[in-house]
């Protein structure tokens, strides 16, 4: 489990991340979620031992983590922009990735450079931007740290990959109980992966709730009403987050409980009701905007 | 042996990792000591083919010293600078920052082992090549294996590289740009250099009655000077003092680093002020003291000089800073304060100088005074059992105990008054030490030039003194002769001929003849007459050197010139003025 309590990081006169709680659980993927600029990752090089707060604690699984090789050992950090040695080789690369990590699987790196067609002896200089992020993360999972800590790493990876280096998530996950925590400013390339979300907004933590709590609490409908005169009362007895309609046909964010939410139509004569899946996006409106936020200032993409 | 086993965390930073990523300086230091120490030597051999062992010994072994005290001192730094840079360079890089520092390596093993692998790269090649070198002059007769002085020169080598390292080291670690952490060791092993010149600045330029003289411009803080201390052992231990000293500094430097600084120009915000204040306050005295001597001593041009050079430097410091060329205006307020400072210090110089030139002593507080002059014949002066090679000054300051009369004060308020008029000409003067020990057992040392009148007036008593001659000339203190008359040589000319021979007991009757002349010496007879001959005596010194110490004849020296015909050392044939050389002599058309 990695903690994190009151902790503030200052570049001089700016505050990137200013008295944040945090608790990240472990067995589960978290999405670490923020405008440009959020401080996400500030937070994860925090996290990665990186930079030094300026106060306040981060432990993971007990252990400070800055210039704490122990608790180092637990984790493996993929930046937004990998490094890899000048006219270094995916194989040469895994070398030094072995004579750090001592539980570096060669034998899984070797398979996975094959099942991704990366060439192993080839300079990672002539790599492309996708491939050299496919090779920084094979290289993090092969380094068999109990913690994966990945910065924007699906940006520049295209959607075939990507499902499939979440594929290789899960079956980590599910052999090794891998914590793969992944900051992005994108909302809707996380939300089919992420179990827990943590939303950053200007240094400070806007929410930190598990995915699924979040839907069950949150509805999407499209309802077409047999009598117009109905909706008034209907939308009375809503928690409504969002409303906007097209002709007869109204689009619905509410909040509550499924049920609850299909017993307030059940008298109703409805032409059309049907309850959507919800986008992580609309999620974090209903969300963002319980806290008080007004979403429309955010940026979000 | 498992990967386990050989974790980092257990065993620190492997030097075969460390080393697979430094292929490059490995190769170059290959490949620039092999030109060192096989080439090199081999082509000693060549040159030296079919000659005398001797010849070769000689060759080889002046080779082998000349590589250590200048070439390879220079390869050394550079050594030293490269790869301390290379290994730390990761540190200027936000991407190498996040790859390296997210690893589980603590920064004390990661910095303990750059360390050690840099020291290990150089000081392992060096010691190989520099074996298999004296493996090959070996196989020609050259022998050097025990020689102390070829392996002081390899410590003194060594040591100015670990200083060089330790120095770029911490400048690597105190700034988040690899050039400015160029500037950073300039700093670091320049800026007493910097102290030296205003030091010098003050005796040389702007004051003139401090007889300021040549300083050897041996910094302490910079490791390749101390290569050339004569001190050399001396050398050896300052530089392996600044090695321990820099690296603890730039391991601590590196604990306190924060890694978000990586691509600024400094890690410390502290250091950027300190920086800042020493180097504008500094470049605007120079700048003073610029336009102070440019325009004939004017303080405006002083003034004008300080708030530019100041504010110029100020500028190029904020956008060295910032890396952006807008950013000279910021601080400006702080610039133009530091530019004050400059200008206030140079103003405190100028100050100071002219309080400098004004001393003059009260001779109630002078417990006596010791003269010399820089030119004249008397330029070789010997002291002490081991013959230490001296000059006038020297020998004055140890034997001359001259009393403060009437002739002193107005001869140094002549001298003073004379000095301090930068207009006149001095071909017409006489340059004077004088070294004044205080009854409060200070000593004050001026240099003035006196013109020849005065000097007719005022010196020529004194030089008549018995207290004056015997702390002028050598005979009087010449034990180590004495002690040294095996080694004996004498010898006399009058310019055209010369006559030597090696007879111990030659000295002993010369020196009682000479002495009872010198009781008709006087500074005006010296000035106006040209001696007819002069005698040499040289003898060996405790470090197998020669010295030789000449004294002068002149037609009046009636005991020496009988001792000479009496041991038929003089020549009779009388020699032309033009041809009796190398004696020196003040012209008589210069003496008033």
């Amino acid at each position: 489990m990695i903690e994190i309590d009151a902790l503030k990081k200052d570049y001089g006169q700016t505050e990137a991340i200013k008295s944040l709680n945090l608790t990240i659980e472990e067995d589960r993927v978290f999405g670490l979620i923020g405008t440009n600029g959020a401080g996400k990752s500030t937070l994860l090089r925090m996290i990665a031992g990186i930079l030094r707060p300026t106060s306040g604690y981060i432990t993971i699984d007990g252990l400070p983590v800055y210039d704490n090789p122990a608790a180092k050992k637990k984790f493996c950090f993929i930046p937004d922009d990998p490094y890899f040695f000048q006219n270094a080789t995916a194989e040469s690369m895994a070398r030094d990735y072995a004579a750090v990590y001592q539980n570096f699987d060669q034998e899984r790196f070797a398979r996975l450079l094959a099942d991704f067609r990366l060439e192993p002896k080839r300079r990672i200089h002539d790599y492309s931007k996708g491939m050299k992020r496919q090779l920084a993360i094979l290289l993090g999972l092969c380094t068999n740290t109990k913690y994966l800590l990945l910065d924007e790493v699906f940006d520049g990876l295209d959607p075939v990959m990507r499902q499939s280096m979440k594929s290789l998530f899960a079956e980590d996950m599910d052999r090794r109980q891998l914590t793969p925590i992944i900051a992005s400013h994108n909302l809707r390339e996380l939300e089919d992966i992420c179990d827990h979300i943590g939303f950053l907004h200007s240094g400070g933590l806007l929410l930190s709730e598990d995915l699924a709590d979040m839907k069950l609490e949150i509805q999407k409908l499209q309802c077409v009403f047999k009598d117009d005169r109905d909706m008034e009362e209907v939308l009375g007895k809503l928690k409504l987050v969002d409303h906007s309609s097209r002709g007869r046909l109204h689009t619905l964010v509410v909040r509550g409980s499924r049920s609850e939410v299909e017993a307030v139509f059940d008298h109703v004569p409805m032409t059309f009701f049907e309850i959507l899946p919800l986008t992580l996006e609309e999620i974090f409106i209903a969300e963002a905007e319980a806290v008080g936020y007004d979403t429309r200032k955010l940026i979000l993409k | 042996m498992t990967r386990a086993n050989l974790s980092l965390n257990k065993y620190g930073l492997p030097q075969k990792e460390i080393l697979r990523h430094r292929k490059v300086p490995v190769v170059l230091a290959i490949l620039i000591m092999a030109m060192f120490y096989i080439i090199g030597p081999v082509l000693v051999l060549i040159s030296n083919k079919g000659v005398e062992t001797a010849s070769l010994l000689h060759d080889a072994r002046t080779y082998y010293i000349f590589q250590n005290t200048s070439m390879s001192a220079a390869l050394a730094g550079i050594f030293g600078i490269y790869l301390a840079f290379e290994g730390f360079r990761f540190l200027h890089v936000p991407r190498q920052v996040d790859y390296y520092e997210s690893q589980p390596v603590s920064r004390k093993t990661r910095f303990i082992g750059i360390t050690v692998n840099s020291l290990l790269i150089y000081s392992l090649l060096y010691l190989l090549f520099f074996l298999a070198g004296m493996l090959i002059l070996a196989t020609g007769g050259a022998n050097f294996l025990a020689d102390g002085e070829v392996w002081r020169g390899f410590l003194a080598d060594l040591f100015a590289f670990s200083a060089w390292y330790a120095i770029a080291s911490l400048s690597m670690m105190v700034t988040g740009n690899t050039f400015v952490a160029g500037l950073a060791t300039i700093f670091f092993s320049c800026f007493e250099f910097g102290l030296i010149f205003l030091d010098s600045i003050f005796y040389s330029t702007l004051a003139t009655t401090a007889g300021y003289d040549n300083h050897d411009w041996l910094a302490y803080t910079n490791p390749s000077t101390q290569v050339y201390n004569s001190n050399h052992w001396l050398g050896i231990g300052i530089n392996l003092l600044w090695t321990v000293l820099y690296l603890a500094l730039a391991y601590w430097a590196y604990q306190k680093r924060a890694n978000e600084k990586a691509g600024r120009a400094v890690a410390f915000a502290w250091i950027e002020q300190v920086v800042k204040i020493i180097v504008v306050v500094y470049f605007a005295a120079i700048g003073g003291i610029i336009g102070y001597t440019m325009i004939g001593l004017n303080f405006a041009c002083g003034i004008i000089g300080a708030l530019i050079i100041g504010l110029i430097t100020a500028s190029l410091m904020e956008i060295i800073f910032k890396f952006d060329l807008v950013a000279w205006k910021h601080n400006f307020v702080q610039s133009l304060l530091l530019t004050v400072a400059g200008l206030a210090i140079f103003a405190g110089m100028v100050w100071g100088a002219k309080r400098y030139d004004d001393w003059l002593p009260a001779s109630k507080q002078v417990a006596s005074v010791a003269i010399s002059q820089d030119d004249g014949i008397y330029t070789n002066y010997y002291m002490g059992k081991k013959s230490a090679k001296g000059d006038a000054s020297d020998y004055a300051a140890k034997y001359m105990y001259l009393p403060v009369n009437s002739d002193f004060v107005n001869l140094v308020k002549a001298g003073s008054k004379f000095t301090q008029n930068r207009s006149h000409e001095r071909e017409d003067s006489v340059h004077m030490r004088f070294v004044f020990r205080m009854k409060n057992g200070r000593v004050k040392t001026r240099v003035y030039d006196v013109d020849r009148k005065t000097l007719k007036k005022y010196f020529e008593p004194i030089s008549k003194t018995k207290a004056y001659k015997q702390a002028y000339f050598q005979i009087y203190h010449d034990q180590m002769i004495m002690d040294n008359l095996d080694s004996m040589s004498f010898a006399y000319t009058n310019g055209k001929e010369t006559i030597k021979r090696q007879d111990s007991q030659l000295y002993k009757d010369f020196r009682a003849a000479y002495k009872q002349d010198l009781a008709k010496w006087d500074y005006q007879q010296a000035s106006l007459q040209k001696p007819i001959g002069q005698v040499a005596v040289s003898w060996t010194r405790a470090n197998g050197k020669r010295a030789k110490i000449y004294y002068p004849v002149y037609s009046n020296y009636s005991q020496t010139i009988v001792f000479l015909k009496k041991n038929k050392l003089y020549s009779a044939k009388k020699v032309k003025l033009e041809y009796q050389q190398p004696l020196d002599f003040y012209l008589e058309d210069q003496f008033g």
